[in-house]
């Protein structure tokens, strides 16, 4: 979606969130509820602001928030941290999923037993989550490619570089190809131009450098996540290409920030994740609270109580407006 | 030689202690303290949170290391052997993902979990003939199989994990078909029961301990060290094999990326459960504890909220510990034997 | 003028043991003095004491008049006592000069070593002795007996003026220990203090002027080595008579028992063939490196044949594994007990068993109770003296560890059993036992081959002996011809000289 649209929705919740707060009764609210927010690579960067969105809505609506996950990248665990903050019996979980099948069967026996369980960034769709926040990857890689098509001329190439075999990059792929194809058919990309960066920065370093041997005539990049973005730009720099050469990549830790700063990198795509968190922290509160009145009796009607996905956007950031995006520390 | 007669002409003598009380030989036993440990650790985590010994818990602590379980089994066997396996991590992945494959072929799932099973065959093989015949050793082979299971798995499925299997093979990982209990908790007890049986009273999986208590001297007490070790292997890499076809059923899907790091991880365990790197010691009972303890430690950690940045180094402090504290204790009785450990050589 | 080393009363205790009971000793310098005493006497511990590692609960000790009581090993360098133990301390992939200087390698401003000055430092100190070692070489490359060398200078140094050492011939030859001996004479000479630790009568007669020893951590007594006899030593360190070590032999039977026929080894070119008859005790003698234990672990199926055939009974056998001649009757006892013969970190039950874990099981489960019995049925009848047959074998004396090996052949009742060395490094007690153990063994019909490098032994238990010299037999001798001096004479020359 475009920066119209995105502003336009986001001020939609904004209302309804104010409304919320106003109009319906918070006589019900208890103080001593805690949810949990799960998370896999429970130690990067990303999900940093995904949490401080959830204990801002947290300290808004005077319960505890805790913060938890596995370190590792493995379903294995994800599951068992999972299991294991359900048996502390929590008022809400929300839920990034590492893998949507694996973690189906523990999200469903959950919300069964009346646990409200929402999921963000990374989905289980065919579970019985009842909503899901999150980027729309797609419209994603649809901005990237709205942004590299105007700087690029008729036969310059276009390169993305990111994790093939990860879902949600690969529709940020799909989006950026797809939409360079019908709207900027004169620039060379496609499947050849797709560098793997084995989610690593040195990764993205290694593929891009080998694939500007061989294609010279590279003058766009879409990085689809944030290692990918810093290893692009370390390889545009060690080419000597930095000046010559649009870059979009994904996400704003401090070091794609800093590129930003300093002119390497033209912009980044930021996801809403500070929005994830907030939001799936109130969606999960008013369903806990029984606060949800779309029809007389959701539950019997079996019809899920919030909204099934909500598109938390991204937005461009560059150099003109980075500033915002640094934490507060 | 029946019937000869004692051939001493001097008094019994030379014994260089007395041998301690039963208690003391009680608390000695490694088991024995680990157990202690653990109900201590257990005990402290439900006086404090109130919400340890649940069933939900506890159920999520044994699932969180069923599978792991059954590698313990294999990796205990290896250690003892006088080497390791590195490699149960990624034929774990391997496992899975060639049951998987074979699902979707239409394979009938006994024989479709025979196939996966049959690639930890495939991997132990290649092992036990670069250690036994080679002479490659035990380190380097099996991380290099490390490597190579890991790229099989990521070669035939290009990275992305292999769903749409059929519903009946989930019994296995996520039935309850006995009193409730989840079917893989009972697997793996049976598996763990019967590997502890067999280390401890059959003949054949004795000579394990020979060969790692002292090479040589096994070889020349007439054990076929080589077919020894042959074995060890398969059956490392075998179990990891079903560990993972079991993960598979359980999750529904066959990720190539799963287990990295699990065989550091069941190594530990089994330290912490007594075995030892030089090998000739350690019981799979014992490496069941180490589990339990780590999973303790774990679910400790949610449970008293410690921030995931902590977490790996808690686990990486309590392992040095419960080691740590192992070694010292055994040098401390050895030398309050008396300093007369010298003429033990002479 | 007082002595240059004087201990006095010390008392030694250890929880449930007393290791030494108001031991006294003197050493004169200049002088060579032996210490001697059974397995278990407390020998070690007052070395221990002596040299720092350990301390005394009560008593004193005197160097050069002067009362001292040194903590640590460091402590007992200062004062200049210097222990040379059993076990040697060098760092085989060093060199020698670095192993004769640990710790006190000369370095320049930046702490970087001064290799010129270290290897000349250290030729210095090596001819001062008259140690013809080259100080570059690394430790690995030499002889045990120059390792031993190395290890002496490295004590002496630090210009210490009492040494210390622990069995130092256990590992060397006849000849390298003659040098050791001539070595060790040269350094009284120039006043060193020497105290020496040895099982051998024969080494403490040729090189001692006298000689202390210790009994179940008592002093007993000490004797000038002219004014007494191997016999009232014996008597003191054991407290009876011994009576004969050997027992008395056996007159030859006919029948061959086992046979081989030339057997050569992969990459020699000797062929070798002997019988071994009924009721026998054949010994093999030679020098180290005469190639005994090789042709023994070729026998066995150790090591691969290049040819040649095994009889047994009159019939011929194919051994290609130990595990044939395990299931034949063949034993084989090795040389080097702890790295090829035990099990050192498990139970005496365990180590019993090994060869014969199918003869304990009942299927494919091992049985407890037949485990046991056997275990106690040989600890038993060997005398092992263990509280538990579940004891470690690494905390057993020597003696007592090498009886458990002998049980564990036993265990596969044997036709034949072959000895290599079996009483090295044990004291005179066990030695008996063992040698009245295997002439038993002999008459009830079991072939025993006896491989030794001790001379009065072969001769003492024999009834034929066959000499080799690198790798093939040369001499074949009966009990009653044979004479130290023939054997010598026959294991250091060629076949036919």
């Amino acid at each position: 979606m475009n920066r119209r649209d995105f502003l336009k929705r986001s001020s939609l919740v904004t209302a309804a969130g104010m409304l919320a707060s106003h109009g319906v009764s918070l006589a019900k609210a208890q103080t001593d509820q805690t949810y949990y927010m799960v998370a896999f690579l429970s130690g990067i960067d990303y999900w940093k602001d995904c949490a401080r969105g959830m204990m801002d809505a947290a300290e808004f609506l005077g319960v505890e928030a805790v913060y938890t996950g596995t370190p590792e990248y493995d379903i294995t665990a994800e599951v068992r941290v999972l299991e294991e903050t359900i048996a502390q019996e929590p008022d809400g979980i929300l839920l990034t999923v590492i893998n949507p099948e694996a973690l189906q069967p523990t999200i469903d026996s959950a919300i069964d037993s009346g646990l409200p369980i929402v999921t963000f960034d990374a989905d289980s769709p065919l579970s019985k989550r009842y909503s899901f926040l999150g980027t729309g990857n797609y419209a994603a890689g649809v901005m990237g490619a709205r942004y590299i098509g105007p700087l690029l001329s008729a036969g310059d190439q276009a390169a993305v570089i990111t994790v093939p075999s990860q879902g949600n990059l690969l529709e940020r792929t799909q989006g950026f190809l797809n939409t360079l194809a019908t709207e900027y058919p004169d620039i060379i990309t496609g499947d050849s131009f797709i560098v793997d960066n084995q989610n690593s920065a040195e990764g993205a370093a290694m593929g891009l450098s080998a694939l500007l041997q061989v294609e010279t005539n590279i003058k766009g990049v879409f990085s689809t996540n944030a290692l990918a973005a810093i290893g692009a730009a370390q390889a545009l720099r060690e080419n000597g290409l930095s000046d010559s050469v649009a870059h979009i990549g994904f996400d704003y830790d401090e070091g794609t920030l800093d590129l930003i700063d300093s002119g390497e990198l033209g912009a980044t795509l930021a996801q809403g994740t500070w929005q994830m968190g907030f939001w799936g922290l109130m969606f999960a509160y008013m369903v806990r609270n029984e606060m949800i009145e779309s029809v007389s009796d959701w539950q019997a009607a079996g019809i899920s109580p919030l909204p099934p996905y909500v598109d938390t956007g991204v937005v461009v950031i560059n150099q003109s407006n980075s500033q915002y995006w640094r934490s507060a520390e | 030689m029946e019937g000869t007669t004692p051939i001493s002409t001097l008094p019994a003598k030379n014994m260089l202690h007395p041998q301690p009380g039963f208690i003391a030989r009680l608390l000695r036993v490694r088991e024995f303290a680990l157990i202690v440990m653990i109900l201590v650790i257990g005990g402290g985590l439900h006086l404090i949170t109130g919400r340890f010994f649940t069933t939900p818990n506890l159920n999520a602590i044994s699932l969180g290391f069923a599978t792991s379980a059954i590698i313990v089994f294999g990796m205990t066997a290896a250690l003892v052997s006088g080497g390791f396996d590195l490699s149960v991590g990624s034929v774990f992945a391997m496992g899975g993902v060639t049951a998987a494959l074979a699902l979707r072929a239409d394979i009938p799932i006994p024989l479709a979990m025979l196939c996966g099973v049959g690639a930890g065959v495939a991997a132990g093989i290649v092992n036990g003939f670069l250690i036994t015949q080679v002479q490659i050793n035990p380190f380097i082979t099996t991380l290099g199989m490390l490597g190579i299971a890991r790229g099989v798995s990521l070669a035939v499925t290009e990275g992305s994990p292999l769903a749409e299997l059929p519903t009946e093979f989930f019994v296995f990982g996520q039935g309850r078909d006995i009193l409730g209990i989840p079917n893989l908790i009972l697997i793996a007890l049976a598996v763990i029961l019967i590997g502890d049986i067999l280390m401890r009273r059959s003949s054949a999986f004795r000579q394990i301990y020979y060969v790692g208590g002292n090479e040589e001297a096994a070889r020349l007490s007439g054990i076929n060290v080589n077919r020894v070790k042959f074995g060890v292997y398969i059956l490392s890499a075998s179990l990891a094999a079903f560990a993972g076809v079991l993960s598979v059923s359980r999750f529904t899907v066959a990720d190539p990326g799963t287990g990295v790091g699990e065989e550091l991880r069941i190594i530990a365990a089994c330290i912490i459960g007594g075995c030892s790197l030089r090998g000739g010691k350690g019981t799979v009972i014992g490496g069941l504890l180490g589990l339990i303890f780590v999973g303790f430690i774990n679910n400790g950690m949610i449970l008293l909220r410690v921030p995931v940045y902590w977490q790996q180094l808690s686990m990486g402090v309590v392992l040095l510990l419960a080691v740590g504290f192992d070694t010292l204790s055994q040098r401390w009785q050895i030398s309050s034997r008396g300093k007369k450990a010298g003429p033990a050589t002479s | 003028m007082p002595p240059l080393l004087e201990a006095v009363g010390i008392t030694k205790a250890f929880p449930g043991m007393l290791a030494l009971d108001n031991v006294r000793l003197d050493l004169q310098p200049g002088e060579i003095h032996a210490v001697m005493g059974e397995n278990g006497a407390g020998k070690s511990t007052l070395m221990k004491i002596l040299s720092g590692v350990s301390m005394a609960d009560t008593g004193e000790i005197r160097f050069e008049g002067n009362r001292v009581a040194p903590t640590t090993p460091r402590e007992a360098l200062m004062l200049g006592i210097a222990i040379v133990h059993q076990e040697l301390s060098l760092v085989p992939t060093l060199t020698v000069a670095e192993n004769i200087f640990p710790g006190r390698l000369p370095t320049n401003a930046f702490g970087m070593v001064r290799f010129g000055q270290l290897f000349r430092q250290a030729g210095e100190v090596l001819e001062k002795l008259n140690v013809a070692v080259d100080p570059h070489v690394l430790v690995e490359t030499l002889s045990i007996a120059n390792q031993q060398l190395v290890e002496i200078t490295k004590a002496l140094s630090l210009n210490c003026k009492v040494l210390i050492l622990d069995e130092p011939t256990s590992a060397l030859t006849d000849h390298e220990a003659d040098m050791l001996l001539a070595f060790l004479r040269r350094l009284a000479a120039d006043g060193v203090g020497i105290l020496y630790i040895s099982h051998k009568l024969k080494e403490i007669f040729q090189v001692a002027d006298r000689v202390t020893v210790l009994r179940d951590g008592k002093y007993v007594g000490t004797e000038v080595i002219s004014e007494t006899t191997p016999d009232q030593l014996i008597r003191m360190m054991v407290g009876r008579e011994l009576g004969d070590m050997y027992p008395p032999k056996n007159q030859q039977a006919g029948t061959p028992l086992f046979e081989v026929r030339n057997l050569r080894l992969p990459g020699e070119d000797e062929f070798n063939s002997f019988q071994l008859f009924e009721g026998e005790v054949l010994g093999f003698a030679g020098l180290i490196g005469s190639g005994r234990s090789e042709l023994a672990r070729a026998i066995f199926g150790a090591e691969p044949k290049a040819e040649g055939e095994i009889w047994l009974f009159g019939k011929p056998v194919r051994i290609n594994s130990p595990k044939d001649s395990i299931a034949l009757g063949i034993g084989y006892l090795p040389e080097d007990r702890k790295a090829a013969g035990l099990f050192l970190e498990m139970s005496i039950k365990l180590n019993i068993e090994a060869a014969v874990i199918e003869a304990v099981s009942s299927g494919p489960f091992v049985a407890g109770n037949k485990e046991r019995d056997l275990a106690r049925h040989y600890v038993n009848q060997l005398n092992v003296s263990t509280p538990s047959i579940e004891q470690e074998v690494r905390r057993l004396s020597g003696g007592n560890q090498q009886k458990t090996l002998v049980g564990k052949w036993l265990a596969i009742q044997p036709k034949i059993l072959i000895v290599d060395e079996p009483t090295r490094g044990i004291d005179v007690g066990a030695k008996k036992e063992i040698h009245f153990l295997l002439r038993a063994l002999a008459q009830s019909g079991v072939g025993v081959i006896m491989i030794s490098s001790e001379l009065p032994e072969v001769l003492g238990m024999s009834d034929r002996i066959l000499v080799m010299h690198e790798g093939a037999i040369v001499a074949e001798y009966n009990a009653a011809d044979a004479t130290e001096e023939k054997i010598i004479r026959s294991a250091s020359s060629h076949k036919g000289e």
